[in-house]
């Protein structure tokens, strides 16, 4: 059984004046002395000087005074909240709902110390926040569908404002940065945004906590938002785009005042500075408050500002709207970075893995041999500089840029020179079908590079799928185009050698441009953003697209004439002539239908004759004719 | 970056327009007419065919309605209910308006041959859309067929079932009366026989015969593998149901206009001759000509009725008289038109080239087609 005050002032304003006869009636035994707010403003040293212990219910304000004489003449507070008005007061303290509950809560005796957050003088009891603070200034308790959509419709307003904010505790650090808003929050599990600390944070702990909220783009916004809304209570780690500062002492400075909101209410503007008066009064806390309140939380001094923008982030992030893909400085991602520098230096390794792949693959490619082959595209190094251009072209880092370009230049040379040394030392040339099926790019073959692009880019910015770079590298397949356009240097035709290299050029064209982009969305746009990389990969995929294009059609008209030949027939000298195995190929600008001749009876060089008569009437193009007869018994 | 956007636009504009091919320049029309004479059954029985067959003439009107000279195109069109009689009467009538240039001439074989006596004193060049006996282009300087005929057509049905399907014993149906069917069957044996294909029975099928369910028995007996049909619509339906009621469900194969004509007069039998071949001058799923392109286009907008044989026949023979009338200067000028007419080479049809050698005689491909899933669908093509 708890014990009850034995006497107690209630001080009210007249909206709390109704609670005066519960509170006199009430079980608990507690002799209630009314005091009139008015009365008391007359004589508050007489009547304050002996209270051990007062009531006190009325308007935000009125109690804030309270709170005031409270610390001055030591006595503690029980609170009656005036519902619905104070519901978030009345929630911070987890107060009971109903007026018997709140009045046995009021009259315990059982009042617990806790801190006072002053900012600009003003008293905060559960939170004060500047700018615009999504979804995180909101109850806990909310719909989180509803939350969810009110927080998508402010996507389209958010804007980065520059904050200076100087933690003042065992030492004093300034933070520059950029925040759509930040919120001081004093503990309680209500609000969405103390959730985000409560693990961390304590009525007692002689802290105040601060969150900033800095989504650097609209994308970084939604993922906010979706993992804010579906993070669970044991979730200790803080949102991405959050950041979160726990000092005793914060000053909160911006380039303009802004208007500062202290329990729900304007009352001062920037610059705000707030301090912590450590168990400043004593207060008759809701049961659930009171019982955590005891489980004192370690106090430390706290500062977890990754997420948010600095250095030349912070240019970008000037009072700006965010923008759609994230951008980042260099620091944040320095492993990064320094994996495709390294990725982009030539090395005894690449040179070494160059020659090596274009070998087994120009073998693989004369052995019509695909499995050859598929070793020569996991072994080939090219995609990694390739990777690193993309980047080098995204953030304009011209070093970059050079050193990839120069490791892939260099990689091409080496390709191309071997195949066709081999090519020359060969005897025997024959044009296989694997080397054949690297003669006819095509859209489709863009598709895949860009595909691969993207796979690239992803892969290489998440360590834990790095092992899926070898499926990335065989999907798009850089070293066997090299080495079927080195073959056709070696074999001195620049057909072949202008076909499989146009096939390179898609893939290293598709995957710079999927990679480009891929950063991009994923948020390695630098902070000064540059569009000259990402207008030039564009420009050489417009380009490029255009040859393959043409290409595709081709590759559709002629599969058309091949499957429609698979139903045509001659009737020649009275000899019933079936076609099978129709193929057509192109070769030295001459069309080359292939095909099996099923036949009865034996040709003549008259029936061939009509035959090739006959294909040149019915059909416009003009066909090289190469047919492979075979009899019916 | 702007002025990328603009090279990309102006790339992106570049490449279409460059892909454009330019408009035909229009005919300023010279205000003279030439005539095409139409002898089609407008009444009677064939009715339905003649009127598809008016269908495919009038969309190749739609697509070239002026000679190139400007000088229109104007059809005279002649019922002749499907008949020897009203055909000669309505021939004899053309031939005496000096201008009419030349005729199309929508009749069965035995109508056509009819005509073959009297068609040099005529001298109007005639071309038979839809008969295909080859005695029609003999004994006579002026009828030219459209179609192939019934040597080909035979020749090619015994080669794609000794040949293709691998098939060693037919039965073959022939209507008794019928030039045109028994020429065709006589056409499948004589070069099957040779192929090394034996023919269990040739079936001569009576108008009134009431046989039929024991002939079907025997030739099951003789386990006969295909029945080669060349018979009218009416005889394949009956023996298709007689052959459904024995149990039976042999292969078929029937000649051209066969499809056509159960699509339009036995719709709801059709189910009966699933799975049966036939050859045909057309196909429905065979790549389109740019011909059969712009064909289509104007008979999607103009015609509500069916694409048929007819309809099909009917548009390329519009086109191939008006293209022969057009070489010739004098454009009433029968000689030439005729002489023309018979000098048609490599012109676009509907689903291949068509040339008319100077004996009268089509060269074009004929078409393997089969009923499937209660539509026609397409086998194999010959050249």
């Amino acid at each position: 059984m708890p014990d009850y005050v034995a006497s107690a002032l209630f001080v009210y304003t007249e909206e709390g004046s109704s609670f005066i006869e519960p509170l006199q009636h009430s079980p608990h035994g507690t002799i209630i002395t009314p005091v009139a707010y008015e009365a008391l403003q007359k004589d508050v040293a007489n009547i304050l000087q002996d209270a051990s212990h007062v009531v006190m219910s009325g308007s935000m304000d009125f109690l804030k005074e309270m709170v005031r004489f409270a610390i001055e003449y030591r006595f503690s507070i029980g609170l009656i909240p005036l519902l619905p008005e104070q519901k978030n007061l009345a929630r911070s303290l987890t107060l009971p709902n109903d007026l018997e509950g709140l009045i046995e809560t009021a009259l315990r005796q059982d009042a617990q110390e806790i801190d006072l957050i002053f900012c600009n003088d003003k008293i905060l009891f559960f939170k004060a926040s500047i700018g615009r603070i999504p979804l995180i200034d909101n109850p806990a308790r909310t719909n989180r569908l509803w939350m969810f959509w009110e927080g998508l419709r402010k996507l389209w307003k958010l804007r980065l404002l520059p904050f200076t904010i100087t933690a003042s505790g065992e030492k004093e650090t300034v933070i520059k940065t950029a925040a759509c808003g930040c919120m001081i929050v004093q503990y309680h599990k209500g609000s969405l945004a103390s959730r985000l600390i409560f693990h961390d944070s304590s009525p007692i702990d002689g802290m105040i906590s601060l969150v900033l909220v800095a989504p650097f783009s609209m994308i970084d916004y939604v993922r906010f938002l979706v993992h804010t809304l579906t993070r669970s209570e044991e979730d200790t780690t803080i949102p991405e785009s959050t950041g979160y500062i726990k000092y005793p002492e914060i000053t909160i400075e911006t380039e303009e005042p802004l208007q500062v909101e202290i329990d729900g209410e304007s009352t001062t503007t920037t610059p705000l500075h707030c301090r912590i008066l450590p168990g400043a009064i004593r207060f008759n806390l809701g049961v659930e408050l009171a019982e955590s309140n005891i489980k004192v939380k370690q106090a430390k001094e706290r500062i977890n500002i990754k997420a948010l923008p600095a250095g030349k982030e912070l240019l970008k992030a000037k009072n700006a709207k965010i923008p759609l893909f994230t951008y980042a400085s260099e620091e944040r991602f320095k492993d990064l970075f320094i994996a495709l520098r390294d990725d982009a230096r030539i090395g005894a390794t690449f040179i070494v893995l160059m020659l090596l792949s274009t070998i087994l693959a120009t073998t693989g490619l004369y052995l019509n041999s695909a499995s050859v082959i598929i070793g020569a595209m996991v072994l080939a190094p090219l995609m990694a500089p390739i990777v690193s251009l993309a980047m080098g072209l995204l953030r304009q880092d011209e070093n970059l840029i050079r050193r990839s370009i120069g490791t892939i230049g260099l990689g091409i040379f080496l390709a191309l020179m071997t195949a066709a040394i081999m090519t020359q030392l060969f005897s025997y040339k024959p044009v296989t079908g694997e080397m054949e099926a690297r003669l006819s790019p095509t859209v489709l073959d863009l598709i895949v590079a860009i595909t691969a692009g993207v796979a690239g880019a992803y892969t290489k910015s998440y360590r834990e799928i790095l092992q899926s770079l070898a499926g990335v590298a065989i999907a798009v397949a850089l070293v066997p185009p090299l080495a079927v356009a080195g073959i056709g240097i070696g074999r001195l035709d620049p057909e072949f050698f202008g076909q499989a290299f146009l096939l390179f050029s898609t893939n290293l064209v598709g995957i710079t441009m999927a990679a480009t982009l891929t950063f991009r969305v994923l948020g390695y746009s630098p902070a000064v953003k540059s569009k000259r990389g990402i207008s030039i990969v564009l420009l050489l995929l417009v380009l490029i697209t255009v040859p393959l294009y043409l290409s595709y059609n081709r590759i559709v008209k002629t599969r058309s004439f091949e499957q429609n030949w698979q139903e045509e027939r001659f009737l020649v000298h009275g000899k019933y002539l079936i076609i099978k195995n129709a193929h057509l190929s192109e070769y030295s600008n001459k069309d080359i239908l292939t095909m099996d001749i099923l036949a009865r009876e034996q040709l003549t060089r008259s029936d061939l004759a009509e035959l090739k008569r006959k294909i040149s009437y019915n059909f416009s193009e003009d066909l090289v004719i190469r047919a492979n007869v075979k009899y019916i018994p | 970056m702007k002025k990328f956007l603009i090279i990309l636009l102006l790339f992106n504009f570049i490449i279409p327009i460059s892909g454009c091919k330019k408009r035909e320049t229009r005919i300023p029309p010279s205000g003279n007419t030439v005539k095409i004479g139409i002898i089609a059954p407008m009444s009677g029985t064939e009715q339905t065919s003649g009127e598809n067959a008016m269908l495919g003439i009038q969309t190749a009107l739609q697509m070239q309605p002026y000679l190139k000279n400007g000088d229109k195109v104007e059809l005279i069109v002649e019922d002749n209910a499907g008949t020897t009689e009203q055909t000669l009467r309505a021939l004899e009538k053309l031939s005496r308006q000096e201008d009419i240039a030349g005729v199309l001439l929508m009749a069965k074989s035995k109508i056509v041959l009819a005509t073959v006596p009297v068609v040099d004193q005529l001298k109007l060049p005639i071309l038979a859309l839809i008969a295909t006996h080859p005695d029609i282009t003999k004994n006579n300087r002026y009828i030219a067929q459209l179609g192939f005929d019934d040597n080909f057509q035979g020749k090619v049905a015994a080669l794609y079932v000794r040949d293709e399907m691998l098939l060693d014993r037919v039965a073959v149906f022939s209507e008794e009366d019928n030039a045109h069917f028994s020429y065709l069957a006589n056409a499948f044996i004589r070069e099957y026989t040779p192929l090394g294909g034996k023919i269990i029975e040739h079936v001569i099928v009576e108008p009134d015969t009431t046989e039929l369910g024991k002939v079907l028995e025997r030739l099951r007996t003789s386990n006969v593998q295909l029945l080669y049909l060349a018979v009218s619509s009416e005889v394949v339906i009956k023996v298709a149901r007689k052959a459904a009621e024995i149990g039976w469900k042999p292969k078929m194969m029937g000649s051209d206009g066969l499809m056509a004509h159960i699509v339009l007069q036995h719709r709801n039998d059709i189910n009966l001759v699933e799975g049966m071949m036939a050859t045909d001058f057309y196909s429905s799923s065979q790549p389109k000509t740019e011909y059969s392109r712009n064909a289509w286009k104007f008979f999607k907008k103009k015609s509500p009725g069916q694409l048929t044989t007819y309809t099909a026949l009917g548009c390329e023979g519009t086109s191939i008289s008006l293209h022969a009338v057009d070489r010739c200067e004098n454009k009433k000028d029968r000689e030439c038109v005729n002489k023309m007419l018979r000098d048609t080479q490599q012109l676009d049809g509907l689903l291949g080239k068509i040339a008319i050698h100077e004996n009268g005689k089509a060269e074009r491909p004929i078409f393997v087609n089969i009923i499937k899933d209660q539509k026609m669908k397409f086998l194999v093509k010959v050249h």
